[in-house]
């Protein structure tokens, strides 16, 4: 029973999901929006190893009965390991300043706590935008332009959807530069023309109270199970969130930590393998032993 | 299977773009009227593995059942950047720089017989005169690319060169004969200025022009939807100047630095995946 080796081996396939992590976010730790992920290893569900018994052998106070071939628990081993999940951390990203009149950036680091299950949680605020099969996602990426239609879509072509559920529309006779957005995210055209100014939409944002209920769905979007209400629906709330026009939110890797994390993964698979190879070695040990003439 | 070999060496091409994008921008840095473009990036594709079946056994989660795991990076939006450049003083009267929205036409003759003149936009207002071929004494004025500047009724604009030429603030012309003889007048032509509603539907032409791409139009939708002629209260063009181009160098570089240091992390996690595949083939020695 080789199970070291299986531990070993299951080490090093958890570490390599882990890199894959590491490069996900190393790859993207310049995308707008973008909310690093944290892999979480598990060792795998517990075994509950026995011995048999021997045939005179009696337990004291259990009324001595010796059953020989029974089994006796020894005791828990846990063979082997595997990356159970990946947590999005949704930590606000750093705001830099891009003067584009279609970068809108979220702060939501006003938003209260609160206990989600027994867990303190930050709920995290998200643009809402309409998907290619019509349902809801929530993003961050606040790198906006309009499309040939006029349509207001984020970078990966996705159409923003307004406090009343739809696409915002820009009619013709606006280009974006004629475009204010408040902090509400109130899209007002021609905001220093007092004869032309008037409101285009309002933005769509919705408040997740625990975030980590949505799943990734890549090109920066997120999608929830339930649909969520937006902040100005029955039940949406809206403390603490901020737009700001002209900023874009980076993304919240952190690049140095993230190279140093995968250097200390390859370190740990090549330890992992070192074991594998220490079992190797035993196993050819075994079979010298068994050779005649050798 | 070595999945973050391929998530960085993707992500590697995207960089790759961003810097060539920012080598763009650098190489036009004295261009007239040249718009520098803003590239960023975007996530790509995440998919779900569920590698333990058993999910009542999953304790503990904070996240729904099920790994998600993303691959990688690209390029996102590309957008040109309309921001004003600043005026260069050139004291040449047919050099016109464009405050605010706006962009000159510009008309070049169809190659092929009887088909419609092709119209280009440009913020260029590098112009010259150049002497009219079908009539003496007569002038138009043109582009560097030989592109004639165009009217507010989209024909190329002609002068004649009795009169001496100034152009207001809102395109209009004032003649006056050379000779002193006669009272001034505006020409009843003036530089047409167009303004686009929707910068996206520009394609870039090269030679610091743009036209509309009829391919990103919606159907039933024509290129003049999509261009406005400007009244001429709303021009404002200044002559004697040319608009220089909008790039800021130390922003680029700055930009040029962080995308350079980006693409060799993603270097070197190209790296650690090729070492991770080595460490594995090493087991068996």
């Amino acid at each position: 029973m080789l199970r070291g080796l299986y531990s070993a081996a299951s080490g090093m396939f958890s570490l390599e999901r882990r890199q894959e992590t590491l490069s996900n976010n190393l790859a993207n730790a310049q995308t707008p929006g973008f909310k690093k992920d944290d892999t979480v290893m598990r060792a795998f569900p517990k075994l509950l190893v026995e011995r048999i018994r021997d045939y005179n052998e009696t337990i004291p106070g259990a009324n001595g009965l010796t059953i020989p071939g029974q089994g006796v628990p020894v005791g828990e081993l846990a063979n082997g390991v595997y990356a159970q999940e990946r947590i999005p951390s949704f930590l606000q990203g750093a705001l830099v300043q891009t003067d584009q009149p279609l970068d809108i950036a979220i702060d939501d680091q006003n938003i209260p706590l609160q206990v989600v299950n027994g867990r303190t949680v930050k709920p995290t605020a998200f643009f809402a935008v309409e998907l290619p099969d019509g349902s809801v996602g929530y993003t961050r990426n606040g790198k906006w332009d309009l499309d040939s239609n006029g349509n207001l879509v984020t970078s990966d072509g996705y159409k923003i959807l307004g406090a009343d559920h739809k696409p915002i529309q820009v009619t013709s006779g606006v280009s974006k530069d004629d475009l204010y957005i408040d902090a509400d995210g109130q899209l007002i055209a021609n905001p220093n023309d007092a004869a032309n100014a008037r409101q285009v939409g309002k933005i769509g944002m919705v408040v997740v109270q625990n975030p980590y209920d949505l799943t990734r769905q890549g090109g920066n979007v997120y999608k929830s199970e339930n649909p969520l209400p937006f902040i100005q629906d029955a039940g949406g709330t809206n403390p603490g969130v901020t737009l700001h026009q002209g900023y874009v939110e980076q993304s919240n890797v952190d690049p140095g930590q993230t190279m140093a994390d995968m250097m200390m993964t390859v370190r740990a698979y090549e330890a992992n393998q070192k074991v594998v190879s220490v079992y190797n070695q035993s196993l050819e040990q075994l079979y010298s032993v068994g050779k005649i003439n050798g | 299977m070595n999945t973050s070999l391929y998530i960085s060496s993707g992500a590697l091409q995207a960089y790759q773009q961003k810097i060539d994008t920012s080598a763009n921008n650098i190489a036009n840095v004295n261009t007239p009227g040249f718009k520098r473009k803003d590239q960023s990036f975007s996530e790509i594709l995440a998919s779900q593995l569920n590698n333990q079946g058993r999910t009542d056994q999953e304790v503990g989660r904070l996240t729904p059942d099920g790994l998600r795991v993303g691959y990688g990076t690209r390029t996102g939006l590309t957008q040109l950047v309309m921001e004003q450049g600043q005026a260069i003083s050139t004291g040449n009267p047919f050099d016109l720089m464009i405050q605010g929205k706006g962009f000159f036409q510009v008309g070049y003759p169809s190659s092929t017989v009887g088909g419609a003149d092709e119209v280009r936009y440009s913020r260029d207002g590098n112009f010259h005169l150049s002497p009219n071929p079908t009539k003496q004494g007569s002038y138009h004025l043109v582009n560097a690319n030989g592109g004639y500047l165009l009217d507010q009724n989209g024909k190329p604009i002609e002068l004649d060169g009795q009169y001496e030429v100034s152009i207001d603030g809102n395109g209009q012309m004032n003649l006056r004969s050379k000779d002193g003889s006669g009272t001034p007048f505006i020409s009843a032509q003036q530089v047409g200025i167009v303004d686009i509603q929707n910068p996206h539907v520009l394609k870039n032409m090269g030679g610091n022009e743009f036209s509309i791409d009829s391919t990103v139009l919606p159907t039933g939708a024509n290129a003049s939807d999509y261009v406005k002629m400007m009244q001429p209260a709303d021009v404002q063009i200044a002559s004697g100047f040319l608009e220089g181009s909008n790039v800021e160098l130390t922003k680029e570089m700055t930009d040029l630095m962080t995308t350079q240091r980006g693409f060799q992390m993603n270097a070197r996690a190209v790296s650690y995946a090729d070492q991770m595949i080595g460490i594995a083939n090493g087991i068996l020695k």
